[in-house]
């Protein structure tokens, strides 16, 4: 007699029914990795040189200034630049771990790559803003100076 | 029977269990996809956000030009005045610009890409989409690196000339 099969036979959940990413995925991953070493590092670098080009703008303000307001003007360099720094984080994140998606074949890595990846788009549009407001207000303040001629 | 005129899944192509270093498939599990549909619609934002920056940088650059032309008075000699530095400015400000749109439009295809991808199961624009991370990636470090170096320059330049 032939036996009855349990109802839930067929159904599976992820991973067991998600499709293999395949060779041709799991190359361009690969291709992607050093780049995404490279531009975490130039992120670093960016925050770094600007952070300090600022505060060695500051540096003939030191004498006069009281101690507080040199801090608060250090934290708002620091402030700043953060969100690219961030960004180099993620980005880093990003490649690192995609990496050790790709050698030892992990999933959970794999998902953690993409989850930087996401953070990084977050960090990504803080900063889009950021500069996109400031370069609105430099044109507002270009157009208003020379509309006075 | 098998039908063998069906076209393989480029995504699945030479895949059951194992990859080719006979190592577990990585897959493309609902996690990654959901992953991949965040990253794609958060990342379009970033990449239109990065294109209005360099509508607005364009715009900045050509009213100084503008007014460089203007304000400047007689025939023009390179090496002259401040002439040189002026060229040197606009030139690299031009290839910054250049640069970052490469970098931001590749980026801009990409997350679209992704986004339907992901959205709609299409393996096609997926594929499309991921490979398309590594030039945008590449654009902006190659960008950055240009920055670098040119406000690196400018810095000594603007430094021996005061001193």
């Amino acid at each position: 007699m032939e036996e009855n099969a349990p109802l839930d036979t067929g159904m599976t959940n992820a991973p067991e029914d998600a499709r293999p990413a395949g060779e041709w995925l799991e190359g361009y991953w690969r291709k992607t990795i050093p780049w995404a070493f490279r531009t975490a590092w130039m992120c670093w670098v960016f925050a770094g040189f600007s952070a300090l080009i600022s505060l060695t703008g500051y540096q003939s303000m030191m004498g006069s200034e009281g101690g507080l307001t040199m801090l608060g003007m250090i934290f708002s360099v620091l402030l700043i630049y953060s969100p690219v720094f961030a960004l180099g984080y993620f980005i880093h994140g990003f490649g690192r771990q995609l990496q050790t998606a790709l050698t030892m074949s992990d999933q959970g890595a794999l998902e953690n790559a993409f989850t930087h990846l996401y953070r990084t788009m977050l960090a990504g549009t803080l900063v889009a803003f950021f500069w996109v407001l400031l370069m609105l207000n430099h044109t507002y303040i270009t157009l208003n100076f020379y509309s006075n001629f | 029977m098998e039908n063998k005129d069906e076209i393989p899944d480029e995504t699945s192509q030479g895949h059951s269990e194992l990859n080719a270093e006979g190592q577990p498939a990585l897959l493309l599990s609902d996690v990654l996809m959901d992953r991949a549909r965040q990253i794609g619609r958060a990342g379009k934002i970033v990449m239109i956000l990065f294109l209005t920056l360099c509508g607005l940088y364009t715009v900045n650059l050509l009213i100084d030009f503008w007014e460089w032309q203007t304000t400047r008075s007689g025939d023009f000699y390179l090496l002259e005045g401040n002439n040189a530095y002026q060229v040197w400015r606009f030139c690299s400000t031009a290839i910054m610009v250049y640069l970052f749109v490469r970098g931001a439009w590749a980026g801009f295809q990409a997350m679209r890409n992704i986004y339907t991808g992901s959205r709609y199961d299409d393996d096609d624009a997926l594929l499309n989409g991921f490979e398309g991370i590594k030039p945008m990636l590449k654009w902006f470090t190659i960008w950055g690196a240009f920055w670098l170096l040119s406000d690196l320059l400018e810095k000594i330049y603007l430094w021996n000339s005061l001193n």
